[in-house]
């Protein structure tokens, strides 16, 4: 089994109990998708659940009613990106009111119902495989990004229902819930619950990076990944929705955290609000001097203006830091970027030469280790200045 | 601008930190052993007394010069490798001698990375051959017939450089650096292996075990603090097995050539060379 690391976090960082609710934006930012048709106009009407884009596959909804004011540049996931502007008129009207029925939850019935709620790869992962081992995962890897842990915490209750009603549906032998050791509220909470499931079994794991991707769960957990499944705590939460209640999921969960914080907090949102009304709405920086915002994370994440940066279903959260200029020296030839690289690629030879690999994961690890500060995930990214 | 938000706090002046911290018995034995010793002994002057010291002090002067000009912290590389310079000299050491070649290695250093520790022992190996004043041993040494127990080589009293004669005291650091993540173990623990098998071999052919050479301060010092110097040695698992390897066979052969000197003709090569062993086994690997 490869070792992996444990993060140096060394911030103390005050985090609000529970998690905070800001779901009344004035403004709504949808992006817009290449290959995608556009089915709204300017100045039209939407109601929550109406379809803003579509392509063959997928589908883009409106998380709230009101009305269509036309089109901006923002950044999407990272990336440069142009997106819909829906001005709230806080009335959350639905077209159509889908009625929640008792429903018996077979195999074919949640298979059907996952892909009505785009939850392909969850679809077509029960449907292809024989799933044996079923793993909740309730935590994140990039620190302080606290989602998996907090909506574990507070949904536990829908997570241990969704997870023994997959269990029984798609016969699986095997279900766990993983949280990590150093986790002691999540621990005392299962601990109480999970005795009302006996197929359910509550795993525990040390605090190192990289465990969050299933692949390395998987192999740190000693299971194949041909009869194997994991799902993390905010995906199980949607499900449950989704299958139980049939309803869409126009909310996501986001950490907001960092030393420049008075209190930091995760947060359920809508997928579009902008960065800087939740930071407006519901943060106090302390730090005086100037603050860099650091979109998903400090590992993997890169750093992005508020004002242009919207929350998307692949969003985590922002991490606000003191802006501090690190300078970088001359590699020492000391190899620890190698080392340290769980999938085993040679930064170093990747600066050196310029090629890059295919194999890398953007897990920042090399960057992290490297003792004279060289961004080598830019290299390995291609981008290095 | 650098983007690296979090970090693992390994940085040049950590690195360099943990081996001076290492270094400091050294220092201070090499001390007692060529000053305060040598002194009570009416070998030395009481100015010459400090002979140790003053050479540590010339390294670190000299460093902070460098490291001043090359806009680098104290703790650089640049410290480390100086102060491992006086550590390592002879103890008959010429200071005028001792504060030129430094100077003029350090000048080159700017320009050229290469490992400026054995091509310091070189240039005054040579400039000791040339005078006739070559010897490992101090005054005392010199003076006496010694015969020494291996309790006395473990506790220091055997000869070798000014400062680098505890030889308990090297096994020790190379036990606590082997903890360290930026220690490249591999290098020491496979040359010092191969170093002693071989001798052992000698012993048992021979069917003689010269102490002397089981209990070198100058192979030991060398393997421990010399040879893995980051930015002259290999980085790769696979080339650092080889470099370690290497070093004790060349280290073996050189003993029969000169007992102190051998070690340091062998790093000078194979720093050099530090480039290929990695390029082994990364094309090995693919």
């Amino acid at each position: 089994m490869r070792k992996l690391t444990k993060l140096k976090t060394n911030i103390d960082i005050v985090y609000n109990s529970n998690i905070v609710e800001y779901l009344d934006a004035d403004y709504l930012y949808i992006p817009m998708k290449k290959n995608y048709k556009t089915l709204v106009k300017t100045n039209e009407y939407v109601y929550k659940g109406t379809i803003l884009l579509e392509d063959n596959l997928n589908k883009i909804v409106s998380p709230i009613s009101g009305k269509i004011i036309g089109m901006t540049t923002l950044n999407v996931d990272g990336r440069p990106g142009n997106a819909i502007v829906i001005e709230n008129d806080f009335k959350e009207e639905e077209k159509k009111n889908r009625k929640y029925k008792d429903n018996k939850y077979d195999r074919d019935f949640i298979i059907s119902r996952l892909y009505e709620y785009y939850f392909k790869y969850v679809a077509s992962t029960l449907e292809t495989k024989k799933i044996n081992n079923l793993v909740i995962s309730g935590f994140d890897d990039e620190p302080y990004i606290q989602n998996n842990a907090y909506v574990l915490k507070k949904y536990h209750r829908e997570i241990l229902e969704m997870a023994d009603i997959l269990a029984s549906s798609f016969e699986i032998k095997n279900t766990s819930i993983v949280i990590k050791s150093n986790n002691t509220d999540n621990i005392e909470t299962f601990l109480s619950k999970i005795g009302t499931y006996p197929n359910i079994s509550l795993r525990l794991i040390e605090d190192k990076y990289l465990l969050a991707t299933p692949f390395f769960l998987l192999e740190y957990l000693d299971l194949k990944d041909i009869d194997s499944f994991v799902i993390d705590a905010k995906t199980m939460y949607e499900l449950y929705n989704a299958i139980k209640y049939n309803k869409f999921t126009y909310e996501t969960f986001i950490t907001i955290a960092g030393p420049s914080l008075v209190k930091s907090m995760v947060l359920k949102v809508k997928v579009g609000t902008l960065m800087k009304d939740i930071i407006n709405n519901k943060f106090k920086i302390n730090n005086k001097g100037n603050n860099l915002f650091i979109l998903d994370g400090l590992m993997t994440g890169s750093p992005c203006q508020i004002e242009k940066t919207m929350v998307t279903k692949n969003t985590i959260g922002l991490i606000v830091i003191p802006d501090e200029e690190i300078k970088e020296n001359s590699c020492i030839n000391c190899g620890m970027c190698y080392k340290i690289c769980p999938v085993r690629v040679n930064p170093k030879k990747v600066m050196d030469t310029g090629v890059r690999s295919s194999n890398c994961i953007n897990c920042g690890l090399c960057s992290y280790i490297c003792p004279s500060h060289i961004n080598l995930r830019a290299f390995l990214e291609g981008n290095h200045e | 601008m650098n983007r690296v938000y979090l970090h693992s706090g390994q940085n040049e002046k950590s690195l360099v930190k943990v081996i001076l911290g290492l270094l400091l018995p050294f220092m201070l034995y090499g001390f007692y052993k060529n000053g305060i010793h040598l002194y009570r002994k009416d070998l030395v002057s009481m100015v010459m007394m400090f002979k140790p010291l003053y050479l540590v002090l010339i390294s670190i002067i000299i460093s902070i010069i460098f490291s001043l000009i090359k806009k680098k912290g104290f703790f650089s590389y640049i410290l480390l490798i100086n102060i491992l310079i006086s550590l390592v000299v002879m103890p008959n050491i010429n200071l005028l001698v001792y504060v030129t070649s430094l100077i003029i290695l350090n000048i080159i250093f700017c320009f050229l990375k290469i490992n400026i520790v054995p091509v310091f022992m070189i240039i005054v190996f040579v400039y000791e051959l040339i005078t006739k004043h070559y010897t490992f041993l101090n005054t005392l040494e010199l003076s006496v017939e010694h015969k020494y127990s291996i309790l006395d080589y473990l506790i220091g009293q055997g000869p070798g450089g000014i400062s680098n004669t505890l030889w308990l005291f090297s096994l020790l650091s190379l036990v606590v650096l082997c903890f360290k993540y930026s220690y490249k173990k591999h290098i020491p623990i496979s040359g010092i292996i191969t170093f002693y098998i071989l001798l052992i071999i000698y012993s048992i052919i021979t069917r003689h075990v010269n102490l002397d050479l089981y209990m070198n301060n100058n192979f030991l010092f060398a393997s421990v603090f010399i040879a893995p110097l980051l930015m002259f040695s290999p980085y790769t698992k696979g080339g650092c097995y080889l470099y370690g390897i290497i070093l004790g066979i060349l280290s073996f052969i050189c003993i029969f050539l000169d007992l102190n000197i051998g070690i340091y003709f062998v790093i000078f090569i194979l720093s050099l060379l530090h480039k290929l062993f990695d390029k082994i086994f990364i094309i090995t690997r693919k």
